[in-house]
């Protein structure tokens, strides 16, 4: 199931675009109504909280302002704007970590280890607030692909191509991300 | 055919998971399942884990969102034009949710800038109109200056660098744009007028913060925008001291675009 994405007008996403690159401000209003709420869900889950969220959907719309020449027309200005700000996440969690590592950098990583059924309670209980603090302490790569994939509903085939890697890559990061929340919240 | 084990059906039990196992394979990690509690407890805390994932409630953008951006916008100039960083990036500063791109990094991309418009104006020159660029050449030799360590003075440098650049390209174009029909001229200065304005802005920007990160990007990237705009130009001179129509309008039209 892949989200509902904004229908894919793309002679009229050109238009729109068209306008904005005329000078038109209103059009560009109206590009921010129209995918404000969808990119600002994914800044959310990628940063962990309202205050960086708030921030990272201000540099996306003034990085997408500034690089609107180049859409081509090629996806939807939906499709164009969400890769954008997918990168655009990850490229500030990276930085804030302090890793400049390639997102497949980590499929090779050790596998965060099993959690042994003994001692454990036999059902885990999985809150809200469990649930995004343990997110927020996965790496940058896996993180992305547990957003994109179990929260926003996204298809690796997708995910490959927003994030420019191999679909069993993201299979595999998406893996260890759930391997690792399992033990964070075992 | 070698038994499978635990490990062997790790992976396949996040397919089961999402519903994209079928056929054969299924059924084996079903029938594995019902002997094997570890992979049972996985398989189902995995859809408890997905479950609460895709329960998450959604969050609303902040109700100002649009009337910041905006007020940034007008800091930016036009789209595809970059004058001004971002409020949110200047309020939380260099030490907050931001990239930092060490100035060293600004100017060694100018000294290859300057290399490069150096290499653009030789082969101009190699052209019948003869040496029209010496400040070109000085560029590339500055080019070569060691780095230093103070990054007040880096920024300075490269700065330098993009001004030297700029001279050398602006002296072409001045002795050449004759050559380019007053229309097509009058539009390239108008598009320069743009870039010179955000140029402006960006060294305002940068006065007023000098250590953010934000602005020293924001000037670097006018700068390299004046860069290729000129380069654009000169070539466009180029091709008509050669009579060559046809690239002439393929320059212009790429500036266009």
């Amino acid at each position: 199931m892949s989200p509902s994405n904004p229908v894919a007008v793309i002679g009229g996403d050109r238009d729109v675009v068209a306008r904005c690159l005329g000078g038109d401000r209103d059009a560009f209003e109206g590009i921010y109504r129209q995918h404000a709420g969808r990119l600002y869900n994914l800044a959310f889950r990628m940063s962990g909280g309202a205050n960086d969220a708030d921030d990272l959907l201000q540099e996306i719309f003034l990085q997408a302002y500034r690089k609107l020449d180049s859409y081509k027309g090629d996806a939807s200005l939906g499709t164009w704007l969400y890769r954008l700000a997918v990168n655009l996440c990850l490229d500030r969690l990276r930085s804030r970590q302090g890793r400049m590592d390639r997102v497949t950098d980590s499929i090779d990583e050790d596998d965060a280890p099993e959690v042994a059924a003994a001692g454990r309670p036999a059902e885990l209980n999985v809150t809200r607030l469990d649930l995004e603090r343990a997110v927020g302490e996965l790496p940058p790569s896996y993180r992305a692909a547990f957003v994109l994939h179990d929260v926003e509903g996204y298809q690796h085939d997708e995910i490959a191509r927003m994030l420019d890697i191999t679909e069993g890559s993201s299979k595999s990061l998406l893996h260890k991300a759930r391997r690792r929340l399992r033990a964070l919240l075992g | 055919m070698k038994a499978m084990s635990c490990k062997d059906y790790a992976a396949l039990l996040d397919d089961l998971v999402d519903g994209t196992l079928g056929g054969e394979a299924r059924r084996r990690v079903e029938a594995h399942l019902e002997t094997c509690a570890g992979c049972r407890g996985t398989t189902a805390d995995l859809r408890r884990i997905r479950e609460a994932a895709r329960s998450l409630p959604r969050v609303d953008p902040p109700a100002d969102g649009w009337s910041r951006l905006s007020a940034g916008l007008d800091r930016a100039g036009r789209p595809g034009l970059v004058a001004a960083p971002s409020p949110a990036r200047e309020a939380r500063g260099a030490s907050g949710f931001a990239t930092w791109r060490p100035a060293w990094g600004f100017l060694a991309a100018a000294a290859v800038l300057a290399i490069a418009v150096a290499t653009t104006l030789l082969l101009y020159r190699t052209t019948p109109a003869g040496d029209r660029a010496p400040a070109a050449g000085q560029a590339a030799n500055a080019a070569s200056a060691d780095l230093v360590s103070s990054v007040e003075t880096e920024l300075q440098l490269a700065d330098q660098h993009y001004q030297k650049a700029i001279a050398g390209l602006e002296q072409v174009w001045k002795e050449g744009q004759g050559t380019v029909d007053p229309q097509t001229a009058a539009v390239l200065q108008k598009n320069m007028g743009i870039i010179d304005q955000a140029v402006r802005e960006s060294r305002e920007a940068l006065r007023a913060q000098p250590t953010s990160e934000a602005a020293q990007e924001t000037l670097f990237e006018a700068l390299r925008r004046k860069v290729d705009l000129l380069k654009d130009m000169v070539a466009l001179v180029n091709e008509m001291r050669k009579g060559n129509q046809a690239g002439a309008a393929q320059i212009v039209s790429g500036i266009e675009r």
